[in-house]
């Protein structure tokens, strides 16, 4: 089975034509909007400086831009990009028109799991080495950072050449997503460490969105809909279709962590039981495991461990007391949510149908 | 006010535009200016623990809860001593907005957005220079603290952003546009210089040549030297010709900035402790110009993890070899050097009829020595 036969395995059959046509299209748009090597002048345009002297431009392409490549290269699913695409034929624009747009979308992903993969100490990211083992940690973290904000060029620059008031729009959408992402990693970073316990679940799904939603889904949606010209009223209901269709995809995520399905997931299993994070399914079985249980895997949790056999044992522990179904459920819960509001938008039926279709996979049926 | 051409060793770890702004007169930049910011941050400070503030104007309300227990037990405290002195280059951007006749006090907001930059670059260096990052596996407590560290910066990068979306800066669409715009550009240049003063730290400095080190200079005082200027011009929306001249004179200004500090640290310069809080100067003081133009090396293995070589200690080693071998001829090659990048500052502000006052406090500056 190929690459692109697991990522498409269990996608509806519409939505995987409509999938499938826009991946290549984002995969040729990736190098021009970010491209490997970096001239003088791609200096000016990023930094707005006139370079002095000579800059050494090899090494800033080899440690700003080589290791989200890497990423880019190995390729993800590109959910992201082909959702922007959706909404802005959705829309009436024509998507191909907006490849920069697109190929940033999935810029913006690649440098932010970088980002992801440092907190997590996690060792692969579909099937190669992460930022901070291949290149350190502080490369990593630069890298991260600095390519995550060249990735945004096309709105801070107005690449698109959008007027005054949609290029300003976006621009506070974008602040706003990056405000709400940075106090959700906070929470989600502070629950770890001092190995909170008492997170309620609307605290952890609203953590989740804050962290998540920048790009899964509401951020992408959001931006493709003001570009568009979407109708005012459907843009809060996009905004909120994001943010259900992220709580399911976030969790079956969780699920997969815990019981990959896919060889093709491309990182090792219970990465999540290693940084000892309080997922929503690990939640779940805490409050609902006997005490000793609970006990159980609060220690293995908090001991940080890689080693196999208590992994093992925290997921048998979940399996015992139903933390996977739990999950599901809950994700099922979203999905319908989010068809429902994909009932509510002013689209053409054919278009409404790739989304409610986009949201049954991402929440339910993905399998990588 | 110390005496002129001595940097104090405590201020020149805090930063270097504080250093620079404790030697002009205080007609430019004015204790009035300083004193504004300082209360201006202390508001913004207690803004920042707010939940009230939070929800109204930063996160939002939402349809799920907020948990705001990590504000201090998950942010404030772990990053207390990054935060508590001001760079200066708030109080920079107040005396060229005064200059440039803007009393806007919506636009001397933007004074927040500067030092939490700078807040938030102290934090990443502190984690990019850590020493636990260059062995295979670091220790789990320390790794899961600078992580959370790290993320506290990224929190103080963003969460100013809301003083633009609000539009507390009372400012046209334009120019809240700009405003967005310089930050982002800013943060980009700062990173690149970053990226390569680790990996050429990560090479011991082999092959880098006097040019590359200092064609970065400008990217690693950015936020403190061409920010506030910058900045500045942007908000008083001035034209795109002018904002080029302003960078591209304050890029000038940051080279000589940046080789008085390198000469400042072959002659009277202790070392700094290895206090988190001073790793924001170790680029900016490291004579990386008289390294890379002597071709300096020290045997990396000793100085190395498991893994990667550790950043300070490389930069500590290099700069010792570099005192060790300093010249007077070296030391006045760079003096003439650094007052001929104060010409080309203020030769390129006079042409373009900017900033006059700037001009001529910042030469006076460097002249005294």
């Amino acid at each position: 089975m190929s690459k692109i036969d697991k990522i498409v395995d269990g996608m509806p059959t519409e939505f995987r034509d409509y999938y499938l046509a826009k991946y290549e299209r984002v995969k040729r748009e990736i190098d021009d909007y970010f491209p490997r090597v970096m001239t003088k002048r791609d200096l000016e345009q990023v930094t707005g400086l006139e370079p002095l002297f000579e800059p050494d431009l090899e090494t800033i392409a080899d440690t700003v831009l080589r290791p989200t490549h890497e990423y880019l290269d190995r390729g993800g699913k590109m959910l992201r990009p082909v959702l922007v695409a959706l909404v802005l034929d959705a829309y009436g624009e024509d998507s191909n028109r907006f490849g920069a747009l697109m190929g940033a979308i999935e810029v913006m992903e690649d440098s932010s799991i970088m980002m992801d993969d440092y907190i997590d100490h996690s060792e692969l990211r579909r099937g190669g080495p992460c930022g901070h083992i291949a290149h350190g940690y502080a490369i990593a973290n630069i890298s991260s950072c600095t390519a995550f904000s060249l990735s945004h060029r096309i709105f801070n620059d107005n690449l698109l050449g959008l007027p005054t008031s949609v290029a300003l729009e976006l621009l506070d959408a974008v602040a706003f997503e990056h405000i709400q992402m940075g106090y959700g990693q906070i929470e989600e970073l502070y629950w770890t460490a001092a190995n909170k316990n008492t997170v309620t679940i609307p605290q952890y799904l609203q953590e989740t969105i804050a962290r998540c939603a920048f790009l899964s889904f509401r951020g992408p949606l959001r931006y493709a809909a003001i570009i568009a010209g979407a109708p005012a009223e459907d843009i809060p209901i996009l905004e909120k279709l994001g943010e259900y269709v992220l709580i399911g995809y976030h969790v079956k995520g969780d699920n997969l962590d815990m019981e990959p399905d896919s060889e093709a997931w491309g990182k090792i299993a219970g990465e999540d039981i290693t940084t000892g994070r309080r997922t929503l399914l690990i939640n779940h079985v805490l409050r609902t495991a006997s005490k000793d249980d609970a006990r159980l895997i609060e220690t293995i949790l908090n001991s940080r461990t890689r080693d196999e056999d208590q992994k093992r044992k925290v997921y048998d522990l979940v399996k015992k007391y139903h933390g996977l179904e739990f999950a599901l459920d809950l994700a099922n819960e979203y999905n319908a949510k989010s068809q429902a509001l994909v009932d509510r938008l002013h689209l053409r039926d054919e278009y409404k149908e790739l989304l409610r279709q986009f949201c049954d996979f991402s929440s339910v049926k993905r399998r990588m | 006010m110390p005496s002129p051409g001595a940097i104090p060793e405590e201020t020149m770890n805090a930063s270097p535009i504080a250093a620079l702004l404790a030697q002009i007169d205080d007609h430019y930049v004015t204790p009035a200016d300083r004193a504004f910011v300082e209360g201006r941050l202390a508001r913004e400070r207690a803004l920042l623990e707010d939940p009230q503030h939070l929800l109204a104007k930063v996160i939002r309300e939402t349809e799920f809860d907020w948990d705001f227990e990590p504000i201090h037990a998950g942010f404030l405290d772990l990053a207390k001593p990054f935060l508590e002195r001001p760079s200066g280059a708030g109080a920079l951007l107040h005396a060229v907005l005064r200059e440039y006749g803007c009393e806007s006090k919506g636009a001397r907001h933007a004074a927040v957005i500067l030092e939490y930059a700078h807040f938030a670059t102290r934090i990443n260096d502190h984690f990019n220079y850590h020493g636990a990052f260059a062995d295979k596996t670091p220790d789990q407590a320390t790794a899961e603290r600078l992580v959370q560290l790290r993320y506290g910066a990224q929190w103080l990068n963003n969460y100013p952003r809301w003083l633009i979306v609000t539009n507390e800066l009372d400012v046209a669409p334009e120019v809240r546009i700009g405003v967005h715009r310089w930050g982002h550009r800013s943060f980009t240049a700062t990173g690149i210089a970053r990226a390569c003063f680790v990996r050429f730290a990560h090479r011991g400095f082999s092959g880098v040549t006097r040019g590359q080190w200092l064609a970065i200079a400008p990217m690693l005082l950015c936020e403190l030297v061409i920010s506030p200027a910058a900045m500045a011009t942007v908000l008083v929306g001035r034209s795109e010709e002018d904002l080029a001249a302003v960078k591209r004179a304050f890029s000038h200004l940051s080279v000589a900035v940046k080789l008085r500090l390198e000469r400042k640290s072959l002659t009277d310069f202790r070392e700094p402790d290895d206090a988190p809080e001073h790793d924001v100067s170790l680029p900016m003081w490291f004579p990386g110009s008289v390294v890379a133009a002597d071709r300096l090396a020290v045997d990396l293995a000793p100085l190395s993890g498991t893994r990667f070589p550790r950043v300070k200690h490389v930069a500590r080693a290099l700069a010792r070899v570099a005192r060790e071998g300093c010249r007077v001829e070296t030391l006045r090659t760079m003096r003439d050097e650094e007052l001929q990048h104060v010409r080309l500052f203020r030769d390129e502000l006079t042409r373009a009829h900017l900033l006059p006052h700037a001009a001529q406090s910042f030469s006076a500056a460097f002249e005294k020595e």
